[in-house]
């Protein structure tokens, strides 16, 4: 465990800023979609919504061996943070999914403007503080 | 004797309010409950029923710890109280006036995320200064003493402005719609006064800045009383009267 630790430390460092930039960039596509073009939610959104998703699971998954290996975050919030984002889109594709009044774009606009912001806070809470 | 000795007005006063808001939460959960079995789904009363457990909650700390010490209910009170009772009595009234798509579903997942992240940051990751506490001593003075700045803290404005705004703006919206219409005046008084109950605790959480932290708890009392008669008059008026006009449903 000790040689992959700071592997698994270097991938959590990168996905947390590549999740970043994603959840930032399915939030600008899901204006488009839905504020600018006035469309419903595409298959290959939210295909991307689900791929996100797991992302957003593995990074926690990292998060959570590094943690049971010895590993603390700078501030122990980010552990919160983490909880955060990993219910996040979750809980906006169910709005999504059962929603009865279509377009129902405006659930990714709230789930990406929020799982962007935990990130953030999450990265600024995270090991490099 | 020892008992008589340690019954002090905000002890009386979380008692009162915490028996009122349990009965008020059974009510208004009862009614959801019955709504579901016939079909319907009435998230608003849903929403005002957790926010309803959450003002017992706040309260019932309250009483314990005008009694003893707690880390947990401390930290119970402070995030049930002071961070999430507010937006969620707010989200019942958004339900009930915001129809336009998922609007109103996607506000509640937002609260419950938060919630969600801000209970196990309040009760678990908090640190909390125990030694400024003293057997019924005002839970609201000792605040800054027993938890610091920051944290879970920077929350509460925005969570009790937003909740209050939604409460209490929409029960005065609603009433005023209802006066313009001179339609169901019974919704139009019990409109006014859950606007009245929702600015009470408002109103004490201001006036804590002004050294009158006393007056948090018979607001607290006060408020939870007239938010309960305006929904019990709100909701006196038949319902079938509301909908053939497309007036605001309320409570």
């Amino acid at each position: 465990m000790t040689h992959l630790y700071p592997l698994l430390k270097e991938m959590h460092f990168i996905l947390s800023r590549a999740g970043l930039i994603l959840g930032l960039a399915m939030f600008v596509i899901a204006v488009i979609i839905g504020l600018i073009r006035h469309r419903d939610v595409t298959l290959w959104f939210r295909r991307g919504v689900y791929g996100m998703t797991g992302f957003v699971a593995l990074e926690a998954l990292l998060g959570l061996i590094l943690y049971a290996a010895g590993g603390r975050p700078f501030e122990e919030v980010h552990l919160i943070y983490g909880l955060g984002a990993l219910l996040s889109l979750p809980f906006f594709i169910f709005v999504e999914t059962t929603a009865t009044k279509r377009p129902a774009m405006g659930s990714y606009i709230w789930g990406f403007a929020l799982l962007a912001a935990i990130f953030l806070r999450s990265i600024m809470t995270g090991a490099s503080g | 004797m020892k008992a008589v000795n340690m019954l002090s007005l905000p002890l009386i006063f979380s008692v009162v309010t915490a028996a009122i808001s349990a009965a008020f939460a059974f009510f208004v959960l009862r009614r959801w409950v019955g709504a579901r079995r016939a079909g319907k789904s009435r998230p608003h009363l849903l929403a005002w029923g957790i926010g309803l457990i959450l003002y017992f909650l706040g309260s019932f700390s309250q009483i314990i710890l005008s009694l003893q010490w707690s880390a947990f209910f401390f930290a119970l009170w402070y995030w049930s109280g002071a961070l999430a009772v507010a937006p969620w009595l707010g989200q019942g009234t958004i339900y009930l006036l915001v129809r336009r798509g998922s609007i109103a579903r996607n506000i509640q997942m937002a609260l419950l995320l938060i919630c969600i992240m801000t209970l196990p940051w309040a009760l678990f990751l908090t640190p909390l200064n125990g030694a400024a506490w003293e057997p019924g001593i005002d839970m609201v003075r000792i605040t800054n003493d027993v938890m610091q700045r920051g944290g879970v803290r920077g929350f509460v404005p925005v969570m009790n402005v937003w909740g209050t705004i939604a409460l209490v703006g929409g029960a005065i919206y609603s009433s005023m719609l209802f006066r313009r219409k001179q339609i169901l005046r019974s919704r139009m008084i019990g409109n006014w006064l859950i606007a009245a109950g929702g600015l009470m605790p408002a109103l004490g959480g201001a006036l804590i800045r002004l050294e009158l932290t006393w007056i948090k708890y018979p607001a607290e009392m006060v408020g939870i009383i007239l938010i309960f008669v305006g929904f019990l008059v709100a909701t006196s008026a038949p319902e079938e009267d509301s909908r053939p006009r497309r007036t605001p449903r309320t409570a």
